[in-house]
């Protein structure tokens, strides 16, 4: 899934006319105060990070002139929210609140389609909401070959009493144009929380907008980065490196997230930090329950299935090859169709390129075990290229377990450590 | 000969082969590596060097499956006139970011 920051989603909502308040995009105190200058006092600081409820985090601050407005940039950018870096804030016009609504759009997966929910008593804990007075919440089922025409969204808001004709015009338009961002858009979730009354009529005063992470392609206007979901934080440039893998080729797929990209973990709990290749994710997950009760934990997580090519296969051995600070590698094939051959070809290529002077034999420990279709064929090539031959390599076959590698692997990392000096 | 057959394949890399090299290779590993595969590597009769067996659009599209036998069995087993450039967008500059080495730069 592929989040948009606040102001990325009120971009594409201005786009299908949903009203939202001035405001500028800044990376600094200087381009702060400009924006507020120019946008008018008071304003509202609000910190870009993919995470909600900011208010109560410290990341949304009101300012009604100069002096309030230094302050609150200097207590939110640079600083973190959640544990969530401040790096861009959005400076908006702040706005005269009459009443709050909120709206999103999801999918429902026992309906099988998208459904629009309107809470008319604003959305402050929307999920408490839901589960404790469902019968305030509005909800629109939507037939996606349909779609959602005006009157549709003006007829979820009949049996509203308070809310005046042009409120509901206003948030009618609101709910049609939000239905257009998330079709076009493949959204996961589009919404508004909250959408504020005013004098002047309905507008957005938040965004999330969260994206089918398999859509991106579609959408380069969009210009999101081509990397797996890694949770809150945005995607590591490493992440955006193996991500383009496979943008540009279909062919199979190397799923490749960093679970430590500093080591910080690792280290701090005394953890020995290595690179790790799976064919399959289930067998990633049975290779762990090995691996990290003997201590050592995987900085990244990679599956590599799907049949990939061989050039994937040395694209991202190279990727996990560049986390630095890893005292091993492991490759581990599930028993599956894949063609191990090729993925040996792949793994060797790479090794190959980054360890001309021993070629192909890393200085690290490096376990592979191929156990599958054209396993092998994978073992003898290792063999024939000269890469099993290396000190610290161990190839395993197809009787190997998990357990298996995980000895090899613990095996070859204490001789390897001993004749590092013993020390990490 | 001084000729270079080159051609780009789906994932955005590019085959060069020096085909002087390949005159006086007799057991051309690349080519029974790539009938195999079912690629694109045929024998040109006419010249006795590798050629392309289909057009270079199929390759692109897919033609070749990547599985890089040709440029490893030409190493080691016929002439050393084969390589495959496969470019990594952006891992040049992710490395020059690094304030610790990698392990294959003397890192650990």
């Amino acid at each position: 899934m592929a989040k948009l920051l606040e102001y990325q989603g009120k971009e594409l909502f201005r786009r299908f006319k949903i009203p939202t308040p001035p405001g500028k995009v800044v990376r600094c105190l200087d381009e702060a105060l400009a924006a507020a200058a120019q946008i008018g006092y008071p304003v509202i600081v609000k910190a870009q990070v993919y995470a909600g409820k900011r208010g109560k985090g410290g990341g949304i601050r009101p300012a009604s002139d100069e002096p309030e407005l230094r302050d609150a940039v200097g207590r939110i950018l640079g600083n973190q929210i959640y544990g969530l870096p401040v790096e861009v804030l959005l400076i908006e016009k702040q706005v005269e609140i009459e009443r709050e609504i909120y709206v999103g759009i999801t999918a429902d997966p026992t309906l099988r389609s998208p459904v629009i929910i309107v809470s008319i008593t604003g959305g402050v804990s929307i999920e408490e909401i839901a589960q404790e007075h469902p019968q305030t919440l509005i909800k629109l089922p939507v037939d996606i070959l349909r779609g959602v025409y005006f009157f549709d969204a003006l007829n979820m808001l009949r049996n509203v009493d308070d809310l005046s004709s042009a409120v509901k015009m206003g948030v009618a338009q609101v709910i049609s144009g939000l239905y257009e961002v998330y079709r076009r858009y493949d959204c996961k979730l589009a919404e508004i929380n909250p959408l504020a009354v005013t004098a002047e009529g309905v507008i957005a005063l938040d965004a999330r907008v969260d994206i089918d992470g398999d859509s991106v392609s579609r959408h380069p206007d969009l210009n999101l980065a081509q990397a797996e979901e890694a949770g809150d934080r945005r995607a590591t440039l490493l992440e955006q490196v193996a991500g383009a893998i496979d943008h540009q080729d279909h062919r199979g797929t190397v799923h490749f997230v960093q679970i430590d990209p500093d080591l910080s973990y690792a280290r701090a709990n005394g953890k020995v930090p290595f690179g790790f290749d799976c064919v399959g994710a289930g067998a990633s997950l049975t290779m762990m329950d090995e691996l990290v009760p003997l201590g050592y934990y995987p900085v990244n997580f990679c599956d590599s299935s799907g049949n990939p090519v061989g050039s994937k296969l040395y694209r991202i051995t190279k990727v996990i090859f560049s986390q630095p600070g890893i005292e091993g590698y492991v490759f581990v094939s599930c028993v599956s169709s894949q063609q191990l051959d090729n993925t040996a070809r792949g793994i060797i290529k790479a090794l190959k390129e980054l360890y001309p002077e021993t070629n192909g034999q890393p200085n690290i420990p490096t376990v592979l075990a191929f156990r599958g279709a054209w396993d092998e064929e994978a073992v003898q090539l290792l063999a024939e290229h000269g890469v099993s031959g290396g000190r610290w390599v161990r190839v395993l076959g197809r009787d190997s377990t998990e357990k298996d590698v995980a000895e090899a692997f613990r095996a070859l990392h204490e001789e390897w450590r001993t004749a590092q000096g013993g020390v990490r | 000969m001084s000729e270079v057959l080159a051609f780009k394949v789906r994932s955005g890399g590019t085959v060069t082969i020096s085909l002087s090299r390949c005159q006086d290779c007799e057991g051309r590993p690349c080519l029974q590596v790539c009938r195999v595969q079912g690629g694109p590597l045929v024998l040109d009769e006419a010249r006795g060097v590798p050629g392309l067996g289909m057009p270079l659009a199929e390759i692109e599209r897919g033609g070749c499956v990547e599985c890089l036998g040709c440029e490893l069995e030409c190493a080691l087993r016929g002439r050393q006139a084969l390589t495959i450039d496969l470019p990594l967008p952006l891992l040049d500059e992710y490395l020059a970011g690094l304030t610790e080495p990698v392990v294959y730069r003397g890192g650990r």
